[in-house]
């Protein structure tokens, strides 16, 4: 509801269209996590309202900013680039293969 | 295997908690407080808890006024890859080094070795030592510390602190009168977040077969007292024992989980857990009553699941350990 709302500001204020101004919701929403990660906020904030965080973009982004704030101190290279994707990278994989399927099905039962 | 011992005796013991466990009812029965955040000014967590134990030691020995040289033996251990923590904390002291790992059993496995080397005579002073650290103990068996997944309600809360016990040969106040060594039991449960469940019938095996061994009842003890089964965990146990051995704990019997919080106020779940859960609640809290004359014989079993989170994800159950010693006031 309250990325509907963010949406119609978006909207309404910069004169976007609808499409474009979605994609500044889900950014407004990534950094807002992400910061709210940071200053050790959201896993309090998760969980209060668990799944609600954790299901949209928001509980992705927390997963990477959290997971990088845990292996900063071993490294750039081997400790947060090997690990930011630690909770993350199976969302990534298995979002990119449905897509595939749903996309191959999509193609074969509409044609494109 | 059940061992007596005639001359090992607990001339000290020195206790750290930290935030949480400085926010609960035994607050005053530590030696000291790490209270103002989980990194006691070093970088990591890990680091962190490799001076909570290193402090401890040190702290001990100054409280009995010994040098490095007077103790033959230090055995320690903790919950971190490579028991890290201990032997870390380790390298700052030139004492003969044992490192241990029975997860949180790990405080009753070193005062059994301990033991036996000082009634066997081969060693006069030996410090058993144990550490954990809430937010390592995070990274290393759940998610990055700052996710904060919700958790179920029968899962417990790591520890921050650690302890150290010093045995000696010379009498004292509090002695270590026997001790049940465990036999690693595994139900087939696979739920690591209800630990209790998994070390209940570890403890139920201990308990029961320290208590045939010796000849004793339940009653023989003022308390019976379990590391970290917390408040479901508690529960199954005393069942346990009426159904399988039909023994009735309930009324000498406690949990140290549940007795290091208030679990009504502070966001603990089931209660504490890890190595220095019962060793704070033991030798912290229970160690100053008999010295008091207030309580007078105790049997402390610590309880771990020893589990890898690597074959927890093979789909393995999990295998838990429980240890019984018997502490003993006596009449010096």
């Amino acid at each position: 509801m309250s990325s509907e709302l963010l949406l119609n500001i978006y909207a309404t204020w910069l004169h976007l269209p609808r499409k474009e101004s979605g994609v500044l919701v889900i950014l407004t929403l990534i950094i807002l996590s992400s910061v709210l990660t940071a200053i050790g906020i959201f896993d309090f904030l998760v969980q209060k309202f668990k799944s609600a965080l954790i299901i949209p973009i928001t509980g992705f982004a927390h997963s990477m900013t959290s997971a990088a704030l845990e292996y900063k101190n071993e490294g750039l290279v081997l400790g947060i680039g090997a690990n930011i994707f630690k909770l993350a990278g199976t969302v990534i994989l298995y979002g990119v293969v449905a897509v595939y399927i749903f996309g191959l099905i999509r193609l074969l039962i509409i044609g494109g | 295997m059940t061992n007596k011992y005639n001359n090992v005796y607990i001339k000290n013991t020195y206790t750290i908690g930290g935030i949480y466990e400085s926010q609960g009812p035994l607050k005053k029965y530590f030696d000291r407080l790490y209270d103002q955040n989980m990194y006691f000014g070093e970088k990591s967590f890990e680091k962190a808890e490799i001076k909570l134990l290193k402090d401890n030691i040190s702290y001990l020995l100054k409280k009995v006024n010994f040098q490095e040289s007077d103790i033959d033996l230090l055995i320690s251990g903790d919950l971190e890859n490579q028991i890290a923590a201990s032997d870390y904390a380790a390298r700052n002291f030139s004492i003969p080094f044992l490192g241990i790992f029975n997860a949180c059993a790990t405080s009753g496995e070193g005062l059994i070795i301990g033991a036996n080397f000082v009634d066997s005579k081969r060693a006069k002073n030996c410090i058993v030592s144990t550490v954990s650290h809430n937010m390592t103990a995070e990274k290393q068996f759940r998610n990055p510390t700052e996710y904060g997944a919700p958790k179920h309600k029968t899962s417990t809360f790591t520890v921050t602190g650690s302890a150290s016990i010093l045995l000696s040969n010379e009498k004292s106040k509090v002695k270590i009168e026997s001790s049940t060594i465990g036999k690693v039991i595994d139900l087939g449960i696979t739920d690591v977040n209800h630990m209790g469940a998994v070390m209940a019938p570890a403890a139920a095996d201990t308990i029961y077969r320290h208590l045939t061994n010796l000849k004793r009842k339940p009653e023989y003890y003022d308390l019976i007292l379990t590391g970290d089964l917390g408040f479901y965990g508690k529960k199954i146990l005393i069942d346990y024992m009426k159904e399988q051995y039909h023994m009735d704990l309930s009324k000498v019997y406690d949990d140290a989980g549940t007795i290091i919080y208030n679990l009504d106020k502070q966001p603990v779940l089931a209660g504490g857990s890890g190595p220095c859960c019962s060793a704070l609640v033991g030798f912290g809290y229970y160690f100053k009553q008999m010295e008091e004359n207030k309580i007078k014989k105790i049997l402390y079993v610590p309880t771990g699941a020893i589990f890898s989170p690597t074959l927890t994800f093979q789909k393995e159950s999990i295998p838990a350990i429980a240890h019984a010693i018997g502490l003993e006031v006596t009449n010096k």
